[in-house]
């Protein structure tokens, strides 16, 4: 920690080498929450460019009050709140979507299920639709449940992340869960899925 | 416990320990409600293990850097956090200047800006005044520009104590283009100086309610012009009282003193669209024109960043009382007026960059 402190002292009087050290640090934490934002690589490259350009530019801003990682993560959410989307949803490459080789789909390895491979399959194939039902949340509901149910950050970082009081964050959250949960339903049923957990009790109800 | 108190429980992800047991009950007797918690649970199981690092793609830092670097050694682009535009020069006006020094003093015109809003740190150098910077609704902050002994003494920098005067000069009454005459024409610039054109006055404007900008591509025409005059003080004054009549909105002038006696005055303004072609004719007419150059500017990512600010701040003063409150109200403002300009000069002006040189 206290390396990345002096990082940043030296970055703060331009030394550029110092400053690309605290991108090699911290470029992966940046571009994994890009990428769950945009839901699309390329759009994560760009984001994560901008948000260390950014960064770059508001150093001064940085009083360590808060983790670095963290203060690059609220410089990626708020610009990622503020950028005009880019590029299509449809063109966006899914976390958990299959890839298709052309006759077969396949998926990334993301869920380290085990067991029952029929299951497994089921929980990516889940997955896959918990994603969509996210893309389709506003941009603000998305970054809550991003933040909190992904990345696994507590509400007093949200609220430091995302300049809002806890209430804000805790109600923010809770709509947006609900919301999704209501998006996820109407989306198995349109698909004929059942949630997993609920095999006995298709998705008849709800929404 | 019932429906409505499992389902909010539900939602939100932390149970207060001593609802765990209620709930327990409640979801073992109620199917609805046991189908919303597994509903709830399969979703944050599916949103955990989304939770895995993608790794950056290789020569991210670099890129990075390099544009860091890019930028930095450009000596005619600032980046300026304040006034969030960056201006390219062109490679003539790079190469006319004899010096590094003379590269800083060609900037001046946006660093005077940022300056005036307390960002840039300027204050080792002291190379250009910033003579006339009519305000721009930021009274907590003052110029930082320190400017050394000699050339406070200059009749402008004396001025700038002297009390304000209310009775500006009606456009009929300019001081006359061609006499040359230091004092008047430094009353009636400064006069000119002060008076707050209808842009200006449009951003003083203190507004109670957040105002709505639009996060559109945006881009802002610029047109870089270096010209020879005769008599320095006689074109400012006309260029100065020509923007006045002409509804040209005027940002921030800057007064190089040279080694060697002369001056160099900078300005910046904002014309409409309808009379940037008139306004090139009159500055045409000023004098030689050494260097011209037409820029145009893509500001959309500094628009973005800029309203991103704006809104950050709306969102703290929603939490915020007293003392905070106050300086957030400043921040706020003072973010809205640059925001306010940004949009005037990429929807409806071209902006002037004028060099003027005896």
């Amino acid at each position: 920690m206290e390396a990345v402190k002096q990082l940043v002292e030296k970055s703060l009087e331009n030394d550029l080498s110092a400053f690309e050290q605290l991108i090699n640090i911290y470029q992966g934490r940046v571009y994994t929450l890009s990428y769950q934002l945009t839901n699309s690589y390329a759009d994560a490259q760009d984001l994560t460019q901008e948000v260390f350009i950014k960064a770059y530019y508001s150093l001064k801003g940085f009083r360590n009050e808060a983790d670095f990682g963290t203060w690059l993560h609220k410089i990626t959410v708020n610009m990622w709140l503020n950028t005009k989307r880019k590029r299509s949803i449809q063109n966006a490459v899914s976390l958990n979507e299959p890839i298709s080789d052309g006759e077969n789909e396949v998926y990334r390895d993301l869920a380290a299920t085990d067991g029952d491979p029929e299951q497994s399959l089921e929980s990516k194939e889940f997955n896959g639709l918990v994603r969509r039902a996210l893309g389709e949340l506003s941009r603000e509901y998305q970054a809550v449940v991003i933040l909190r149910e992904i990345e696994g950050y507590s509400y007093e970082e949200m609220s430091l992340i995302m300049n809002c009081s806890l209430g804000t964050v805790k109600s923010r959250l809770n709509r947006a869960r609900q919301v999704l949960k209501q998006q996820v339903i109407k989306l198995a049923k349109e698909s004929g899925y059942v949630i997993p957990g609920t095999r006995k009790n298709r998705v008849t109800e709800e929404v | 416990m019932n429906c409505r108190k499992a389902k909010s429980i539900l939602v939100s992800d932390e149970p207060l320990f001593n609802e765990h047991r209620a709930l327990s009950d409640h979801l073992a007797v109620c199917s609805g409600c046991a189908m919303e918690a597994e509903h709830f649970n399969a979703i944050s199981k599916a949103l955990r293990e989304m939770n895995s690092p993608v790794k950056a793609p290789d020569g991210l830092a670099a890129q990075v850097i390099n544009r860091l670097r890019s930028e930095s050694a450009n000596q005619g682009e600032v980046y300026s956090p304040a006034f969030n535009l960056r201006f390219r020069w062109s490679q003539a006006w790079k190469r006319s200047l004899a010096a590094a020094a003379a590269a800083v003093l060609l900037i001046g015109g946006s660093m005077g800006v940022a300056a005036r809003l307390g960002v840039l740190n300027i204050s080792g150098n002291p190379a250009f005044i910033v003579k006339h910077t009519p305000p721009l609704n930021q009274p907590a902050v003052e110029v930082p520009v320190q400017v050394p002994e000699t050339q406070i003494a200059s009749p402008t920098g004396n001025e700038s104590n002297q009390p304000q005067q209310n009775n500006l000069p009606e456009s009929g009454q300019t001081t006359d283009p061609e006499s040359g005459q230091t004092t008047d024409n430094v009353s009636a610039k400064q006069a000119t100086a002060e008076q707050k054109t209808p842009h200006q006055a449009a951003v003083q404007q203190t507004t109670t309610e957040p105002r709505v900008f639009l996060n559109v591509p945006r881009s802002i025409e610029c047109i870089l012009w270096k010209i020879k005059v005769t008599d320095i003080n006689s074109a400012t004054d006309r260029v100065l009282a020509w923007a006045k009549t002409g509804g040209i909105s005027y940002s921030v002038e800057n007064e190089i003193p040279l080694d060697d006696g002369r001056t160099i005055d900078i300005f910046r303004f904002g014309a409409p669209k309808a009379s940037a072609d008139e306004f090139s004719d009159f500055i045409s007419g000023l004098g030689d024109t050494l260097e011209k150059d037409r820029n145009i500017r893509d500001v959309t990512g500094e628009f973005s960043g800029k309203l991103e600010r704006y809104h950050s701040l709306l969102a703290q003063k929603d939490n915020s009382n007293g003392q905070q409150t106050k300086q957030l109200d400043a921040e706020i403002k003072a973010v809205e007026s640059e925001l306010t300009l940004m949009d005037k000069e990429t929807q409806e002006q071209v902006v002037f960059i004028v060099w003027l040189q005896n």
